[in-house]
């Protein structure tokens, strides 16, 4: 299974991900429309927000229309929008608060790693802060990485 | 409002005398002046025209902003700024942070203000809503202390620029700062926001900046990107492990869509105060580490400690001060004074630059403007000669408009640059009303840097990936590249004086003027070299490193500018500027003479060129010089001033006909 590793130590708070992953999905740029953020700290590291692909995923565990979905076995967990009804559960149990409402679309987003193509938040990072890795999952829930 | 890609559409006028708030079209300005300076520079024009005594302060983004473009955040505040001498003439000054695109998201381009408070205000913009507030419980409260109560109150995704005590003091050294701590630092505008009692603008947005072709962008925006990163200047290699350990240092971007790890910008967290007890955390930008010294054997040969320097650099910072001029024009002064006995005391305070507890005084009384403190918070140079102490030691730090001396070769004792070479910085010093480097180090940097003299960067020594491979042009390439960028091989020519100097000179005012309009990154581009390309010529696919920043706008406008109109338009803004300053003050060709004492006193750097030995600038030469510059702008050779004919070509009517008015032209 491929996923985002997140170094929240280098991020640099740049936001180009973010530019970058509206841009890419969208064609315009927006924080609004971006499937990862970044809460920038004046204290301390930036939280990067970005789905883990969780083993035991929380999201569509809470879903009640079954709308975050593998297309197989070890897959990334992605949206059906043609089940998902916008009830916006998913959102409240993401450990990571990594999935979004777009107020701009007026749906629910989180990654989805741009299918099969290189991400473009980690092609638009200029620390390594977002990279991409394959991942194992291991007795179901924590995973290893490869 | 029509949207059009890259901009978002609307300009946000405030009045914070009559509280009145309205929407201009930004599509009036664009395809004129293009962004940032460029329409700033318009409005002030349109708007003094009509009422001279209005003093707008005016906050411009350019069409890059908030979009994937990299280096593209910036944003610039223009103005009439209290910091220039002898006139408190239209000025500029540039900032990251994020502020500029949140300000997009919310459905702005820029923001312009007019009249003044009675009472302390903030404004808050949330996706074009706009309410002005009172902020009487912010006033008195430092920058980190206004960004922290603002962000609980608005939301912590606010961004919020905003000025310390020095700004609600009216310091003419007083900036206004992001919440990356990135400061517009030059020009005094952060005592413009303080006499307007304007305390800070926040900005939440939750709108999209459209993009003509987006995967276009996205495109040429990684492989840009890429080539800045292997390109090597610039770019930071190792964290010191230590301060890692200690207090988290790591790398910052100082502005939204910056895409390297720069040498130039780190966070640290929870570093101990010595001076002040308190625990800081925040970033360090550019002159920050030079609170602490630079060791022995420099200049600024103190040595208060990593700690110490960082509490200082803090302090200055959530005061509202211009690290620049303390750096570069006060306490060089003061050093002086204190090493020639000529001056020992400050208000009973003794002079001592190796004594933190002396620079935490100096930096209170600056920003309450208590006894001497009133006096210097107007800079060095005014300072000194208001009090009378040394001012042929100040006459030597400052080149001109009451500035500290940057990469020319004479004040700016940091930034290694020698005879013939400086010519080109020192005319446009000449003919600008600020310190003109901040969106020009272009030529300076790549020369010094690239060329067998190979200056290190003034913030450090660039350690990226391509610097493992560092080496330098010979002179002949040099002068090859030369005639590449522009148009003539004596530009970068070690031994033709002032050849070809004036040629340079104009195409990076041009540049820079098209840089503080898009916006792009001042350090990085026009990106002419690169280690990463075995001719050391940039490039990135098709692109030459030369037209970055101008791909970047073809593809986020969908406006298809050449190279030619590119230049144009960048030549456009220029002569918009020099006609404000001639407008407004007369300016003509004795103004500019007026920097011609300072390039003559010999250059502070032993030059390599010329034995070792020191060179000062030959008057009538560079009077010559200076003609040819007119001649190749179009100007007057005996005023100084545009001549009708370029304004025509320029498009510039209104221009001429208020010139003519006042029988300027």
């Amino acid at each position: 299974m491929r996923r985002i590793r997140v170094r929240e130590d280098v991020c640099s708070g740049c936001l180009s991900c973010v530019a970058a992953c509206s841009t890419m999905k969208m064609g315009y740029s927006s924080s609004s429309s971006a499937c990862l953020h970044i809460d920038l700290s004046l204290l301390a590291k930036n939280r990067v927000r970005i789905c883990r692909q969780c083993s035991d995923a929380p999201c569509a565990k809470a879903c009640p229309e079954h709308a975050i979905i593998q297309l197989s076995k070890d897959s990334i967990w992605i949206i059906d929008y043609d089940k998902c009804d916008g009830c916006r559960k998913c959102i409240a149990v993401c450990p990571f608060d990594a999935i979004f409402w777009d107020s701009l679309q007026e749906k629910v987003i989180k990654c989805d790693l741009c299918g099969d193509t290189s991400p473009a938040c980690v092609d638009a990072c200029p620390t390594e802060a977002l990279s991409i890795i394959d991942f194992l999952p291991r007795d179901g829930k924590k995973g290893r990485e490869t | 409002m029509k949207s059009i890609c890259g901009w978002v559409g609307s300009i946000l006028c405030v009045d914070l005398t009559s509280g009145h708030i309205q929407e201009t079209e930004t599509s009036l300005y664009t395809h004129q002046f293009m962004g940032g300076r460029g329409i700033a520079a318009k409005i002030m024009w349109d708007l003094t025209s009509l009422d001279p005594s209005v003093k707008p302060l005016i906050f411009m983004t350019g069409p890059l902003a908030g979009t994937v473009a990299p280096f593209g955040g910036r944003t610039i505040v223009t103005g009439y700024g209290p910091q220039g001498y002898p006139h408190e003439w239209y000025a500029r000054s540039t900032f990251g942070g994020h502020w500029g695109p949140e300000l997009k998201y919310a459905g702005y381009d820029g923001v312009v203000i007019v009249g003044k408070s009675s009472s302390p205000v903030y404004l808050w913009i949330r996706d074009k809503n706009v309410e002005i507030r009172d902020a009487s419980s912010l006033w008195g409260l430092g920058i980190c202390g206004t960004q922290e109560s603002l962000q609980k109150l608005l939301g912590f995704q606010t961004r919020i620029l905003t000025i310390g005590q020095a700004g609600e003091n009216e310091a003419p050294i007083a900036v206004i700062q992001t919440e990356t701590e990135s400061a517009a630092g030059q020009g005094g505008f952060g005592a413009v926001m303080g006499a307007k009692k304007l305390k800070a603008i926040a900005v939440q947005g939750t709108g999209a900046v459209q993009v003509a072709d987006p995967l276009l962008l996205q495109h040429r925006s990684k492989l840009i990107r890429d080539e800045i990163r292997l390109a090597g200047v610039f770019v930071g290699g190792k964290l010191n492990s230590s301060k890692v350990e200690k207090y988290g240092e790591r790398w910052y971007a100082c502005t939204q869509q910056c895409g390297i790890r720069c040498v130039a910008s780190r966070h640290y967290s929870n570093v101990p105060g010595p001076v002040t007890g308190q625990s800081r955390s925040g970033h360090a930008h550019c002159t920050a580490p030079g609170f602490a010294g630079r060791g022995k054997g420099s200049f600024y040969d103190w040595d208060l400690g990593f700690e110490a320097g960082f509490d200082l650099a803090c302090m200055a910072n959530d005061f509202g001060i211009n690290h620049w001029e303390l750096h570069f024009g006060i306490i060089p002064w003061l050093r002086h004074c204190q090493q020639t006995g000529t001056q020992t005391h400050l208000d009973g305070l003794e002079i001592n630059v190796s004594d933190a507890r002396f620079w935490a005084a100096l930096l209170r009384k600056i920003a309450y403007r208590e006894g001497v403190g009133d006096v210097l918070a107007r800079g060095a140079y005014r300072a000194a000669k208001e009090l009378g102490w040394e001012n042929d030691f100040v006459d030597q730090l400052y080149a001109g408009w009451g500035y500290a001396g940057h990469w020319d070769g004479h004040g700016d004792r940091i930034n290694r640059i020698v005879f013939p070479f400086w010519l080109v910085p020192g005319l446009q010093w000449a003919v600008d009303t600020r310190d003109p480097i901040s969106s020009s180090h272009r030529y300076s940097h790549m020369t010094m840097l690239w060329s067998p003299i190979r200056s290190t960067v003034n913030v450090g020594t660039e350690t990226g990936a391509g610097a493992k491979k560092r080496k330098n042009l010979s002179w002949s390439q040099l002068r090859e590249a030369s005639e590449r960028i522009y148009g003539t091989s004596q530009a970068l020519d070690p031994y033709s004086e002032y050849n070809g100097k004036a040629t340079a000179a104009i195409w990076h005012a041009n540049r820079s003027a098209l840089k503080d309009s898009l916006f792009v990154c001042d350090w990085i581009f026009p990106c002419a070299f690169s280690f990463n390309q075995p001719d050391l010529w940039a490039r990135a696919g098709s692109m030459e490193g030369i037209d970055f920043e101008r791909f970047l706008f073809v593809a986020t406008t969908g406006l298809d500018v050449g190279r030619e109109e590119f230049q144009r338009t960048g030549e456009r803004i220029c002569n918009l500027e020099r006609a404000l300053q001639i407008r407004d003050f007369s300016r003509c060709r004795a103004d500019d003479e007026k920097i011609i004492p300072y390039l003559e006193r010999r250059e502070w750097w032993p030059n390599p060129l010329f034995g070792n030995e020191h060179i000062g600038a030959d008057p009538s030469k560079f009077r010559a010089l200076l003609d040819e510059f007119y001649r190749l702008r179009g100007w007057s050779i005996e005023t100084g001033r545009p001549n009708r004919h370029i304004l025509e070509q320029l498009g510039l009517p209104r221009v001429i006909e208020a010139l003519e008015q006042k029988q300027l032209i």
